[in-house]
């Protein structure tokens, strides 16, 4: 398939959803999280693309959300929204098993729960990182100089 | 686990480790049953430091996600940049960003090249590689300034222009690496010790690969057809020619394979950029500070693999969210797995076979005060209070 | 008298002191040629051209913490370094440079050397059981399983100059006229001594545990193998162990193996002796010179490739020569 033809295509085979092109091969497409698994097969079926690049989440300070990135001769980006509350999305393990470090760091970084995911060991964060506490979301701030870290009162399960 | 298994930690400190990872091996006798690893002790925190850094400081703070593949990451971001700002860099540009690229990629496979013989005990390869290894430092020295972080891009371009006896001594030098480098891939496949230690070690069948997201050339070892240099073109690889290197044969021997032959690869690229190097600027004139809202996503073929850059702008001149995927993390599963089967005598072997590289793969923390665990961070006073206290007790020696 | 006498031939010559010695030039030596062969330099500052770095990296080892493990075994874990190294100490006086009958030289003393130089394994092994540490204890289950692999290929290869001379006596051998005879049969002895020389040099480069055989101490898998635990003192006899053991074997080798000539009928009641010291000496470093070039040439093999390659090629080969070199005797080919 041509660059060109890609536009038609991909709006074609998610009729309803709004494809934005930012560039020739860059394609991204928002979707709620029940629609992921569906859109993913479309993905795979119809383009061809078997790879996922990554699982990229972002704290849009109003809601969460998490883009997932399809790279072939193209990039097809399903951007997942979500609310702070209580995010979760469907996992893509059995689909695609190599999503699984993805949706595990997902889950340290942002607390968004990979419904189904076979793993639930912690990515990259200690094991005796505070429960309920993520990184990268935008009001856990790392402090100023001069200030004093913000303390959070943690208890860990096991006396070292 | 039955009794035979025993289970042996690797990591996180290990001498076949070049950096600190955790890996647990179950091993029943010399073969491997399970295997396990654990990621997180390089861990610097740097997407959420990007987040309080302008680009610039973003680009200098990329750079140092990793020394090997330094040149990766800030190209990778600044392409990513330069497509929010919808900026287009100028061909002379471009050529010397590719041409860094491409010499980043000979002294990263020589590096690898070199451990790998390493880790099967054939140090006298390795030592013969590493100091090839030390003619292409020397050239990214004498076009950069320096021998790894090499610091030249800049978001619109390069930051410094190469002169006509540079050109003719980067030509000169690289065909002199050619030869060697053709010697070196008839010992990679024809050392029977060499080959005997990577021959059917290590084996990752293509199906699996898929599956599992495997970039570079540990997945074109395993017969996947994936380069971002030709399906996704950037830089100067629109008007280059060269091959793909894939190979059917999925285990150490493949690696070696391909990464020895996309030497070669290389060094006909950087012929073919120098001798057409275009005239012109090297770089965008005058960049915004302040980058509008958007986002974009950059890849880039790093030789290691795919590494991808995402970045959204928020009218700051600080970027809202930049994420980095190093292709380490995308191949560590597979090569995890690959190894079950195998002996432990395999281990470093076949881990070493992705070329990994953990300080880009980790981005880690540390909880200061617990409850239950008091504190967990000591001043030197402390720590040799405990020293003292702890050789007292235990070894009945007093140290004070 | 003679316990001075005795006491002079232990420690000093050929004793402890000049085994300490000749295992100090040896290191240089094979440090030096590895590197020359990798493009390097090898050492260089301590002394002129390097020559004192084994003495320096001895003294910087004995001067280092000394750890033993909480749950090893003390005692052996401290005895085991003292075994090996008095094993190996006892094999190298019966290297052949001073023959002084009937202390260092008696019927039967190439079966007794043999046997000392397979001591430093079993303490090896001891060593890894007793440090009780996972690393060390797949290391010393390794140096075993290597053992298996180069033991008979040894012995049988070592045996071959001991039928062709009719003697166990190490001095006898190395007196055995090989010149005399038909020009055939002079040059079926070469060719099965060769046989043999090779198949030896292989098991001693196993023995010492070098590369291509290093697998038990193999730096980039098991840490350090039987020897993970191991510092300071203990690990510093270890290695002094190991460049004994390399002495003593190349000397062993070398004695056996590689021609010598009748040194007091050549140069005189006085001088002869003083000669075939020499000329034991320089056979010695030209055995070492070849091991170095094995260890600069290959990667390290696997242990399951080792029993293989052990049991596939060299014990067949070794048995071949023996049988060979058996059937020539027997009809009186091999006596001129």
């Amino acid at each position: 398939m041509n660059i060109a033809d890609y536009p038609k295509a991909i709006q074609e085979a998610f009729p309803g959803k709004e494809v934005v092109q930012t560039r020739p091969r860059r394609f991204w497409i928002d979707l709620q999280p029940e629609e992921l698994r569906g859109a993913v097969q479309v993905v795979k079926e119809k383009f061809g693309i078997f790879h996922l690049s990554t699982i990229c989440g972002e704290d849009m300070r109003d809601h969460i959300l998490a883009n997932y990135f399809f790279g072939g001769k193209v990039c097809i980006t399903l951007r997942v929204h979500m609310d702070h509350k209580n995010p979760t999305v469907p996992t893509l393990a059995d689909l695609i098993p190599g999503a699984i470090p993805y949706e595990r760091e997902l889950r340290d970084m942002f607390g968004v729960d990979p419904v189904g995911n076979p793993d639930p060991r912690r990515a990259t964060l200690p094991e005796d990182w505070p429960a309920g506490v993520y990184p990268l979301r935008k009001d856990c701030r790392p402090p100023r100089a001069g200030e004093p870290w913000p303390t959070v009162e943690v208890k860990t399960d096991e006396k070292a | 686990m039955d009794k035979d298994t025993i289970w042996i930690p690797v990591g996180p400190q290990h001498p076949f480790l070049k950096e600190a990872a955790q890996f647990d091996f179950d091993i029943r006798g010399e073969e491997i049953v399970g295997a396990r690893y654990q990621l997180g002790y390089n861990h610097r925190g740097m997407e959420k430091a990007c987040e309080d850094r302008n680009y610039y400081q973003c680009l200098y703070l990329l750079e140092r996600i990793c020394g090997i593949c330094s040149h990766s990451h800030t190209t990778a971001f600044s392409m990513a940049v330069e497509q929010i700002l919808n900026l287009e860099v100028p061909k002379r540009g471009e050529y010397l960003r590719s041409l860094v690229c491409e010499l980043e990629r000979l002294h990263s496979h020589l590096l690898w090249i070199g451990v790998a013989a390493h880790e099967v005990g054939f140090d006298s390869l390795f030592m013969l590689v590493w100091r090839d290894r030390e003619i292409v430092m020397e050239l990214l020295e004498s076009i950069t300034g320096n021998r790894v972080n090499y610091a030249i891009n800049t978001i619109g371009g390069v930051r410094r222009d190469i002169t006509d006896e540079q050109r003719t001594k980067v030509l000169a030098m690289v065909k002199d690496l050619e030869k060697r480098m053709e010697y070196y891939a008839h010992i990679g496949t024809n050392e029977p010790t060499f080959v005997a230690r990577i021959k059917g070690v290590g084996v990752l069948p293509p199906e699996k690969a898929k599956a599992m997201c495997s970039v570079g050339p540990f997945a074109r070892a395993s017969g996947l057809d994936l380069d971002i240099r030709r399906d996704d073109p950037y830089g100067a690889y629109p008007d280059l020619e060269f091959k793909v290197i894939t190979d059917t044969n999925c285990d150490i021997l493949g690696r070696v394979i391909v990464r020895v032959l996309e030497l070669l690869e290389s060094c006909s690229m950087i012929r073919q950029m120098l001798e057409n190097l275009p005239e012109g600027d090297i770089a965008v004139k005058k960049v915004p500070r302040k980058v509008p809202e958007g986002f974009a996503l950059a890849r880039y073929e790093a030789p290691r693999g795919e590494d991808c850059h995402y970045v959204r702008a928020n009218g700051t001149d600080k970027p809202d969210r930049v994420k980095v995927r190093a292709p380490t993390m995308a191949n560590l599963e597979a090569a995890v797995e690959s190894v079950i089967g195998s002996y432990v005598a395999d281990i470093p072997i076949a881990i070493a076979s992705i070329d990994p590289c953990f300080s880009c793969t980790d981005r880690t923390t540390v909880v200061l005060n617990d409850v239950n665990r008091g504190r967990q961070v000591m001043t030197w006073e402390d720590l040799r209070k405990k020293g003292i206290e702890f050789y007292r007790k235990e070894v009945g020696i007093s140290l004070s | 008298m003679d316990v001075i006498k005795v006491a002079f031939f232990v420690l000093v010559f050929p004793g402890f002191l000049f085994q300490f010695m000749m295992a100090a030039v040896l290191e240089w030596m094979d440090r030096k040629l590895y590197a020359r062969m990798q493009n390097r330099v090898g050492p260089l500052y301590t002394g002129q051209g390097g020559f004192l770095q084994p003495v320096a990296d001895l003294v910087k080892l004995f001067a280092k913490e000394d750890l033993t493990p909480y749950a090893a075994d003390k005692l052996m874990f401290a005895l085991m370094p003292l075994v090996s190294l008095a094993a190996v100490c006892a094999s190298g006086l019966l290297v052949p440079l001073w023959v002084i009958q009937p202390y260092t030289s008696f019927p039967g003393d190439i079966i007794v050397d043999a046997y000392l130089l397979a001591i430093p394994s079993f303490a090896l092994f001891l060593a890894g059981w007793f440090s009780s540490s996972p690393f060390s204890l797949i290391g010393a289950s390794r140096v075993l399983t290597q053992m298996f692999a180069y033991e008979v290929p040894f012995f049988l290869a070592l045996l071959t100059p001991a039928v062709i001379a009719g003697s166990w006596q190490i001095a006898t051998i190395m007196a055995f006229p090989w010149w005399e005879g038909p020009w055939w049969s002079v040059l079926l002895r070469a060719i099965g001594q060769t046989m043999a020389l090779g198949v030896a040099i292989t098991c001693l480069q196993a023995k010492l545990e070098r590369v291509p055989f290093d697998i038990p101490e193999a730096e980039t898998e098991v840490v350090a193998g039987p020897l993970t635990e191991y510092s300071g003192k203990k690990y510093g006899i270890f290695r002094l162990q190991k460049n004994i053991l390399m002495y003593t074997g190349a000397a062993l080798v070398a004695a056996v193996f590689l021609p010598s000539f009748p040194m007091v009928k050549l140069f005189g009641e006085f001088a002869g002796p003083v000669f075939a010291g020499l000329w034991l000496l320089v056979k010695t470093l030209f055995v070492v010179g070849i091991l170095s070039v094995i260890r600069a040439s290959f990667g390290r093999i696997r242990i399951d490739q080792i029993v293989v390659f052990s049991w596939k090629y060299l014990a067949p080969l070794s048995l071949l020569q023996f049988l060979v070199v058996l059937v020539l005797k027997a009809q009186g080919v091999v006596h001129p």
